[in-house]
C-alpha cells in the first residue's frame, strides 16, 4: 500500500514537471505566434503609428490579440479535455500488466473529471498568455514608425 | 498665393541627417533651413536619393534629425514625448504615401475614420464627415468596400480622404502620383489643388513627376541633402 502512495506521489510530481514544461512550450509558442503575425503586418503597424496612434495604443492591439488567442485556445482546450476525459472515464485506459515502481496494475484506469482543473488551468493559461504578450507588445510600442514602414515614406 | 494671415507652419534650422547603416555614414541631409507657411502648395523635387523622403519623415516627427531643429505649428518636435508626438501627428499632419497604405482589413469608411476615432470624435459625426469627405474626393458609395476592391487611383483618393478628414494643419505626400497613370495622377492633383484652395490646408509633396512640379506654387529642389534652389511662382 505504501508503494502505491509513492506511485501516486510520483505521479503528482511528474504532473507538475509536465505542467511547467507544457507552459514553457506554450509561452514560447504564443510569443512566436504574436511576433509572426506582427511581422507580417509590420508595414500596417507603421502606418497606424504614423497617423497618430500612441505607443500604448499599439501595444494594446497586441495584448488584445494575445487575450483573444487565450480565450479561443481555452475554449477549444476545455471542450477537447472535457470530451476526451469524459470518454476515457467511460471506457477506461488499459494499464493492465504495466509495472511502475514495483506495482503492477491489475485494472483499467478510469480518469475522473475534476471541475477544479477546468477553472484553475484556464485562468493560468489566460494570465500566462497575457504575460507572454507583454514582450511583443513592448516591441510594437517602442518601434519607430519609419523603421516599420521602411518600404516607403 | 495670398500674403495675408500667413503663419509659419514648419520651420527647420540646420536639419542634418546621417544614417549609419552598415557602419558607413550616409549624409542624407546637410543643414536644411526652410520655412513653410500656411496654405502653401509646395513641391519638393530632386533626384532619387537627394533626401526628400528623409526630410518629410523628419518634419513630421516620424524620424529624428541627427542635428538641427524642427518647429511644427510652433512646437519643437524633439522636445515632445512619444505620446505628445503621436497626438501631434494625429492632430496636425495628414499623410499620403506613395503606396496608398490603407489598412487592408478595414473598410474604406473605417480607414478614413481611424484618425477621428483616435481623437475621440463621436460615431455619428465621424460617419457624416467620412461620407462628406469621400464625396469631396469623388468617391460616393464606396464607404463599405474593402481597399482591395478599388483601383489604384481610387485607393489613393481614399488615402487623401483619410489624410484630410480630420482637417490637419499640413498634408505631407511622398510621391503621391508615382504609382498612378498620368490621367489619374492629373485628376488627383487637380483635386488636391481644389482642396488646398477650399480649405487653406498646407500641402507639401515630394515628386519626380513634371506635371506635379508644374502645378506647384513653390518648388524646392534638393540635391545631396541640401537646398539647391527655392522658387515661388
Ligand atoms: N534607412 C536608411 N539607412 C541608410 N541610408 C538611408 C536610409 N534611408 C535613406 N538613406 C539614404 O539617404 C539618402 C536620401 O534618401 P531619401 O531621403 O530616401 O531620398 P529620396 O526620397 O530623395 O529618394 C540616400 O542616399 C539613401 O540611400
Ligand atoms: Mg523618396
Amino acid at each position: 500500500m505504501s508503494q502505491l502512495t509513492v506511485v501516486l506521489e510520483m505521479t503528482r510530481y511528474s504532473k507538475y514537471i509536465m505542467g511547467v514544461i507544457l507552459f514553457g512550450v506554450v509561452v514560447f509558442g504564443i510569443i512566436n505566434t504574436l511576433f509572426m503575425s506582427l511581422y507580417e503586418r509590420m508595414f500596417e503597424f507603421g502606418v497606424l503609428r504614423a497617423v497618430g496612434t500612441r505607443p500604448f495604443g499599439m501595444a494594446r492591439v497586441i495584448l488584445f490579440e494575445a487575450g483573444a488567442l487565450a480565450i479561443v485556445s481555452i475554449g477549444l482546450g476545455t471542450i477537447l479535455g472535457f470530451v476526451l476525459t469524459g470518454v476515457l472515464a467511460h471506457v477506461g485506459i488499459d494499464y493492465t500488466g504495466i509495472e511502475m515502481m514495483g506495482v503492477t496494475m491489475q485494472e483499467f484506469i478510469y480518469p475522473v473529471l475534476e471541475v477544479q482543473q477546468f477553472i484553475i488551468y484556464p485562468i493560468w493559461v489566460f494570465i500566462f498568455t497575457l504575460i507572454a504578450g507583454l514582450y511583443p507588445a513592448r516591441h510594437v510600442a517602442k518601434m519607430a514608425p519609419v523603421d516599420a514602414m521602411r518600404r516607403s515614406f | 498665393m495670398e500674403q495675408t494671415q500667413q503663419t509659419d507652419v514648419i520651420v527647420t534650422e540646420g536639419v542634418t541627417k546621417v544614417y549609419a547603416a552598415d557602419g558607413i555614414p550616409v549624409n542624407a541631409l546637410n543643414g536644411v533651413d526652410l520655412t513653410i507657411q500656411s496654405g502653401e502648395f509646395t513641391a519638393l523635387v530632386g533626384p532619387s536619393g537627394s533626401g526628400k523622403t528623409t526630410f518629410l519623415n523628419i518634419i513630421s516627427g516620424l524620424d529624428s534629425p541627427t542635428d538641427g531643429k524642427v518647429w511644427l505649428a510652433g512646437k519643437v518636435l524633439s522636445e515632445m514625448s512619444g505620446n505628445e508626438l503621436s497626438d501631434f501627428r494625429r492632430d496636425h499632419i495628414g499623410f499620403i504615401f506613395q503606396a496608398y497604405n490603407l489598412i487592408p482589413v478595414l473598410s474604406v469608411e473605417e480607414n478614413v475614420e481611424y484618425i477621428m476615432l483616435l481623437a475621440g470624435v463621436p460615431k455619428a459625426e465621424r460617419h457624416d464627415r467620412v461620407i462628406a469627405m469621400l464625396t469631396s474626393v469623388g468617391l460616393e458609395g464606396v464607404a463599405d468596400r474593402m481597399p482591395t476592391q478599388l483601383s489604384g487611383g481610387q485607393q489613393q483618393r481614399v488615402a487623401i480622404a483619410r489624410a484630410m478628414v480630420s482637417e490637419p494643419t499640413i498634408i505631407l505626400a511622398d510621391e503621391p502620383t508615382a504609382n498612378l497613370d498620368s490621367k489619374t495622377g492629373a485628376d488627383l492633383l487637380e483635386m488636391m489643388h481644389r482642396l488646398n484652395a477650399e480649405t487653406g490646408m498646407t500641402f507639401i509633396f515630394s515628386t519626380h513627376d513634371p506635371m506635379v512640379m508644374e502645378s506647384a506654387q513653390r518648388l524646392i529642389t534638393l540635391r545631396d541633402g541640401q537646398i539647391d534652389s527655392d522658387e515661388t511662382k
